[in-house]
């Protein structure tokens, strides 16, 4: 898959310059800093932005995982079925699959943020087969990251994943860096080293390595 | 979970029969029991061209206020706003009266009866767009705040042109009451259109509920799923418009029950618009049916039936402000 030239002004500020991106199989991660366009351009992919020229050729049905949501006072039942006309049993192997089956009569709102989020990933997992996530670890706890990190490692889908998170480096195939509404660097997630996330975030960041895993430290 | 709500919709539906009993024995004129069935002589006539019209008309209302509550509430992911926060009534309102002014112009009376919810509804639409636009910049209490200040334009608009028309034209009947919710029909007329109407707005909400629901959850969500949300809430704005003009136009202003009535619902069967829409048609239907019997003259004196609502909403939108809003943290 290719996104081509996509250019987005946004009050009069070009937040995407020129962005042409490949997207693999997989886990393809989105790393930048805060304003450097990683949800604008999660936002061209699904035509909430739109691009000036450029084209994407994007394929699959498309499912998305925003960083931020409306606190609805609805049953989560009510939740993962909105939008369609589909029945609750085209999401139950996703809702047991991360736990949720007791959560399905409770309000959605009363749920904490981790639950939350979880019950969106089970919902996007059940919908698309192109699943865009919009910083899916931020606000969680450990154990909810580890289950997002389980979810992008086990279910074969093709995942867009804007993150802070430098550790999903280690699940990735396919690594985009951006700044400043330009593509820094796409590659490998082996090709990228301390020197370009250093550049990339403007502040030091250190490699290490512990049991023949790699992580990056600020 | 189920039988709960079972139970709960015959619950909603007994409470309807008995508030359109009710509403159907008591009045202006107290319609015995008898009589219902077999009306005779000046009974039949009030209770077929008067009564029964207005207590339909009353049930119609209160259904389609509460149905636009429920999904502006959602649509705009604020639990205290309706049709009347939104200053669409105010907005409305302020049209029909406009079309008053046409008498200047010397069309017949009868036209402006035709005419006046057309600019009614003009002015809904531009109102809650409005207010719309100024709440995009505030939050859930930028849109309330958008709308009072939207509503107290047009009421200030509104109160300037009742001393005009009182001033040059005497012979229309005074405006003041009717603009305080004054629901009395005369005649069929009017319930078939409302009826229509109502209808629309009911079957169209029941059959988006679950796109509903996405679009309250999340934009992003709503694109993804090849849904427009801001076209989305248009269509609403403007369908709500039309459906609260034409019923401003014809009884004036009836205020809160587009808020209570979906609080309530939600409490008890959850904020899904699949539950909600159906339910508070339901519940708008009674409780516009039973404020109505009290307005039209229970206490024997004829009130306008936003004063009986709005008391009737206090206790809920200061339960609203206290635990909903801030327990959401916006």
């Amino acid at each position: 898959m290719l996104i081509k030239g996509l250019k987005v002004k946004l009050s009069n500020k070009l937040v995407l310059d020129n962005v042409t991106v490949e997207l693999k199989d997989g886990v393809n991660l989105i790393l930048g800093p805060n304003g450097s366009g990683k949800t604008t351009l999660l936002r061209a992919i699904i035509g909430m932005v739109k691009s000036m020229g450029g084209e994407l050729k994007v394929e699959g049905e498309k499912s998305y995982v925003p960083a931020e949501f409306f606190n609805a006072q609805m049953k989560v039942i009510d939740v993962l079925l909105s939008g369609g006309e589909g029945r609750l049993v085209e999401y139950l192997s996703y809702v047991d699959y991360l736990n949720l089956r007791d959560f399905l009569d409770r309000d959605f709102s009363t749920l904490s943020t981790g639950e939350k989020k979880l019950t969106l990933i089970a919902k996007a997992l059940a919908e698309g087969d192109l699943v865009i996530m919009d910083e899916p670890t931020s606000g969680l706890d450990l154990r909810n990251s580890a289950k997002v990190v389980k979810v992008l490692r086990e279910v074969k889908k093709t995942f867009i994943v804007a993150t802070h998170d430098l550790n999903f480096l280690r699940i990735a195939s396919w690594a985009i860096l951006m700044k400043e509404g330009r593509v820094l660097f796409q590659g490998s997630p082996r090709d990228v080293d301390e020197t370009m996330l250093t550049e990339l975030y403007s502040t030091p960041v250190r490699k290490v390595e512990v049991d023949g895993n790699i992580y990056f430290l600020a | 979970m189920a039988k709960a709500k079972a139970f709960f919709l015959s619950f909603l539906f007994s409470f309807l029969a008995l508030s359109f009993l009710l509403a159907t024995l008591f009045g202006s004129v107290y319609i015995p029991l008898g009589e219902l069935f077999a009306p005779q002589g000046v009974y039949k006539e009030i209770l077929l061209d008067i009564r029964l019209p207005t207590v339909v008309s009353a049930a119609l209302i209160g259904a389609s206020i509460a149905v636009s509550g429920a999904v502006l509430q959602l649509l705009l992911r604020n639990p205290i706003v309706d049709p009347y926060i939104t200053g669409t009534a105010s907005g409305g309102a302020f049209g029909a009266v406009l079309a008053y002014f046409l008498l200047a112009f010397g069309l017949p009376f009868s036209w402006v009866i035709y005419f006046s919810p057309l600019v009614a509804f003009v002015f809904a639409l531009f109102s809650t767009l409005v207010t719309i636009a100024i709440g995009r910049r505030g939050g859930v209490y930028g849109i309330v705040v958008g709308g009072v200040v939207v509503s107290y334009l047009f009421s200030s608009l509104i109160t300037i042109m009742l001393v005009l028309i009182e001033l040059r034209f005497p012979q229309v009947p005074p405006l003041t009451f009717w603009l305080l919710g004054d629901v009395q029909v005369v005649g069929w007329e009017f319930v078939v259109t409302l009826a229509l109407l109502v209808s629309i707005l009911l079957s169209v909400g029941i059959a988006q509920a679950r796109k509903i629901d996405l679009v309250s959850i999340s934009d992003e969500m709503s694109y993804a799923r090849g849904v427009n949300p801001s076209r989305f809430r248009v269509f609403w704005v403007v369908m709500i418009s039309l459906v609260t003009a034409f019923i401003v136009s014809q009884v004036g202003i009836v205020g809160f029950v587009g808020i209570v009535v979906p609080h309530i619902i939600r409490k008890f069967a959850g904020g899904s618009a699949t539950t909600l829409v159906p339910f508070s048609a339901l519940l708008g239907a009674s409780t516009l049916l039973l404020s109505n019997v009290v307005a039209d003259g229970a206490l024997g004196v004829k009130i306008p039936i936003t004063p009986i609502t709005a008391i009737l909403a206090f206790p809920v939108i200061v339960c609203a402000l206290v635990r909903g809003v801030a327990n959401q943290g916006a």
